[in-house]
């Protein structure tokens, strides 16, 4: 492993350079709040321009399709410094039905592209930015530079066949998925660039949920009695489940399909939703987790030439405590207890707890939800996307969860289900979880039937912000207010997030005490957050040490690091 | 047995309190009367068959498990007496059979599993509907809860018998407790 430690003065210097979110100005130091006020977040989408709704079926809701809602990334898609809001969309469908007995499609939808105009204010320009989608069902989204020319492309899984966006510059996309190779054609429940064979560049791996065409959701009914009170829609159980793909990037940005050939090849045909990759094991080249819909997880160790084998079974994260395949939907990984090996974190259906799996060296994972409180904390809600983030800037990692029901028929239960649910925050006190939500504020509580969830920053103040999105409404955005920026260390990659930069491992040390987070492509539940990684330092104003591992075993070391800026890292020599 | 004896106890009292009065009678039909018998054996032949196969289906999954055991025995046995590289793989390789026991044979079962819940088909139906220990994961023919949660913790601990390279005493341990949780299994 190379080290390579940079002096604390040039460190420095390389802060000053590189601050904010992107380029050398003003937003380098941000204005700091010195003085706490308690964090809270704040709902600002529509009055900053982002609010268009996002269509996912008919309102009651015949077909799983309608279920899984539309993604979105929240990162700098034209290269300005500044995080842009992506947002995928689905189709309108009528409830009524024609003579042959299938409902119609009211309405195609069009992708947004919220183009952060550095002023706290967003701009739709999906037309000029060639990012409409043409009338595609949206499911999830990816970001990573493919082709390594510093700016970020777009893998999108769709129902359907998936679309890949190059980025040729300045926020303006081509589309090239036939030509590139990865124009799967399933239904698309996750996906995650990543370099899988260390030979530099990104390679794909796509989760596919259920197998499907137009005209299955068209005539589907609702066959399935829920609880024994409600028809609802009938899944995944009862369905076929979509096969999983592997890509590997040739270099000449062009794919090829190499599944079987990798150890990648989906023999469970499990119902796949979040993907992630990160180096669990740390020997130095990035392992793949795929959450399951209600089969067992995937956890393919690399045996550092890019060949996988599935050791989720006998690792201990392919099923609950009690041996039960669960509902896996979103997925996030960071190191919650602070005990330098990354945890797991699994978001299922409800009245079935999320899953906090603890990682043990060796790449070993328990089933601690219980003991750590997440159990009761997640049993009543159904979640979905899911981040790790310091939301009280105490030193460890605190969890963001979106909620919301899969059937609209719930209301009429009893059990005091809902349709439409509130978020979760749950604060994190050295490994155990208690529920937080209120302390998040009344907009973080506003009910929805929400699913992706990504992180970024809407105004270059460091802090995480949240956009959301919720079927059939339009996105909500979170801005972070309160805190105290003096407290935030943000690591980017400098001068953009370069292939290697994802799926490295930061590891930020205050005081002894040492944070852990993973640069991730995909992850949540059908979402992309921006390239970055936020941690609280505590009642600290700087790290003591901060170091990164890159795939591959180089690294970098810096000392002395202040808080309120971003450090930004070159890729690795 | 219980709840199979007041299933079949409430059947046939709802048979005789539902049976309709007979009706106005009408002229016979004998040609009618012949199809009802002869579907009814043809219905009969097929009851035979279904729960032939399930008793295949049973079968099968036996015959999985017994696989899965012999080739756990094989590389505990070889770990054993191997060297530390191939103790290594071998316990790895004892790791994942134990995994693939605990789930009635593994990944290339899952969507044989899938098409027959799809299909409507649970074999324990009613181990569902209890929801008491002994109950069985969906679709799952042998194997019950309680028998997978053994096999899964004893796989992870095989694995990371694997990680550290355990001894033969360790390894002798893992198979002592392999082998009597495949006894209650198996039929011999």
């Amino acid at each position: 492993m190379t080290t390579r430690r940079v002096p604390v003065a040039l460190m420095l210097a390389l802060a000053v350079l590189v601050g904010g979110c992107g380029k050398a100005d003003d937003r380098e130091r941000p204005p700091t709040r010195a003085t706490a006020e308690a964090p809270r977040y704040v709902a600002v989408g529509r009055e900053i321009g982002i609010d268009r709704v996002t269509y996912c079926g008919s309102k009651k809701k015949d077909h799983l399709l309608e279920s899984t809602g539309s993604g979105a990334a929240f990162v700098d898609l034209d290269g300005d410094g500044h995080d842009d809001v992506f947002v995928l969309n689905g189709w309108a469908l009528t409830d009524e039905r024609d003579d042959g007995d299938a409902r119609a499609i009211a309405l195609k939808a069009p992708y947004a592209f919220y183009r952060n105009r550095g002023d706290g204010t967003f701009e739709e320009r999906a037309e000029a930015a060639g990012l409409t989608g043409q009338g595609a069902w949206g499911c999830a989204v990816a970001a990573g530079d493919i082709d390594d020319d510093g700016d970020l492309d777009l893998y999108v899984a769709c129902f359907g066949r998936n679309q890949l966006f190059r980025n040729l510059g300045q926020g303006v996309f081509e589309e090239i998925a036939e030509s590139a190779g990865v124009a799967d054609d399933g239904w698309g429940g996750g996906a995650a660039f990543f370099d899988a064979d260390g030979d530099g560049d990104l390679d794909l791996y796509l989760s596919n949920y259920v197998v499907a065409d137009v005209d299955d959701v068209l005539r589907a009914k609702r066959s399935l009695l829920y609880r024994g009170q409600a028809q609802v829609m009938v899944g995944p159980f009862g369905l076929e489940g979509g096969e999983d793909r592997f890509y590997r990037n040739r270099g000449d940005g062009t794919f090829e399909e190499v599944s079987d050939k990798v150890g990648l090849k989906d023999l469970g045909l499990g119902f796949g939703l979040g993907v992630l990759a990160a180096d669990f094991d740390l020997d130095g080249d990035l392992d793949l987790y795929v959450a399951n819909d209600s089969n067992p997880n995937y956890l393919y160790r690399n045996d550092g030439s890019g060949r996988f084998e599935d050791v989720a079974v006998v690792s201990g994260a392919a099923f609950s405590n009690d041996g039960a395949a669960q509902a896996g939907m979103g997925v996030e990984t960071a190191d919650f207890d602070g005990d330098g090996v990354l945890d797991i974190f699994v978001t299922h259906f409800a009245q079935d707890s999320s899953t906090l799996y603890r990682g043990e060296p060796g790449l070993f994972f328990s089933d601690v939800s219980s003991r750590s409180g997440v159990g009761w904390a997640t049993f009543i809600p159904l979640s979905w996307g899911t981040l790790a983030l310091d939301f009280d800037q105490d030193g460890d990692q605190d969890l963001l969860i979106a909620n919301g029901h899969i059937y609209p028929q719930v209301v009429d239960l009893d059990g005091g289900q809902t349709y439409r649910q509130q978020n979760q925050l749950l604060r994190n006190d050295g490994g155990q979880f208690t529920d937080a939500s209120a302390a998040a504020g009344a907009d973080f509580l506003l009910a929805g039937s929400y699913r992706a969830l990504a992180w970024g920053d809407l105004d270059g103040d460091l802090d995480p912000d949240l956009v959301l999105t919720r079927i059939d409404e339009s996105p909500v955005v979170l801005r972070y207010d309160g805190g105290r920026t003096d407290r935030w260390l943000v690591v980017a990659a400098a001068p953009s997030p370069y292939p290697s930069w994802i799926g490295a491992r930061i590891e930020v040390t205050v005081k002894g005490a040492t944070q852990t987070r993973v640069i991730l492509s995909g992850g949540s539940f059908a979402s992309q957050s921006c390239l970055r990684a936020v941690f609280g330092l505590g009642d600290a104003t700087e790290a003591d040490r901060v170091v990164i591992r890159f795939p591959g075993g180089r690294s970098r070391e810096y000392e002395k690091v202040p808080g309120g800026r971003v450090l930004r890292v070159p890729r690795p020599e | 047995m219980k709840l199979a004896l007041a299933c079949l106890t409430l059947g046939a009292l709802s048979f005789f309190v539902s049976r309709p009065e007979p009706a106005t009678p009408a002229a016979p039909s004998r040609a009618a009367d012949t199809a009802v018998e002869g579907l009814a054996k043809v219905y009969g032949s097929l009851a035979d068959s279904i729960l032939a196969n399930k008793r295949s289906e049973k079968a099968v999954i036996m015959a999985i498990l017994t696989a899965e055991r012999d080739l756990v025995i094989d590389a505990l046995g070889k770990a054993r007496t191997g060297d530390a590289d191939g103790r290594t793989d071998e316990l790895q390789r004892a790791a994942r059979h134990i995994g693939e026991f605990a789930t009635e044979g593994g990944s290339i079962i899952e969507p044989i599993r899938n098409r027959l819940l799809q299909g409507g088909h649970h074999h324990h139906h009613h181990a569902q509907d209890t929801g008491t220990e002994e109950a069985y994961d969906n679709g799952y023919v042998v194997v019950s809860k309680v028998h997978k949660r053994s096999a899964l913790d004893l796989a992870k601990r095989c694995a990371q018998l694997a990680a550290g390279n355990g001894d033969a005493a360790q390894i002798t341990a893992i198979q002592v407790e392999f082998m009597a949780l495949a006894k209650g299994l198996i039929d011999e």
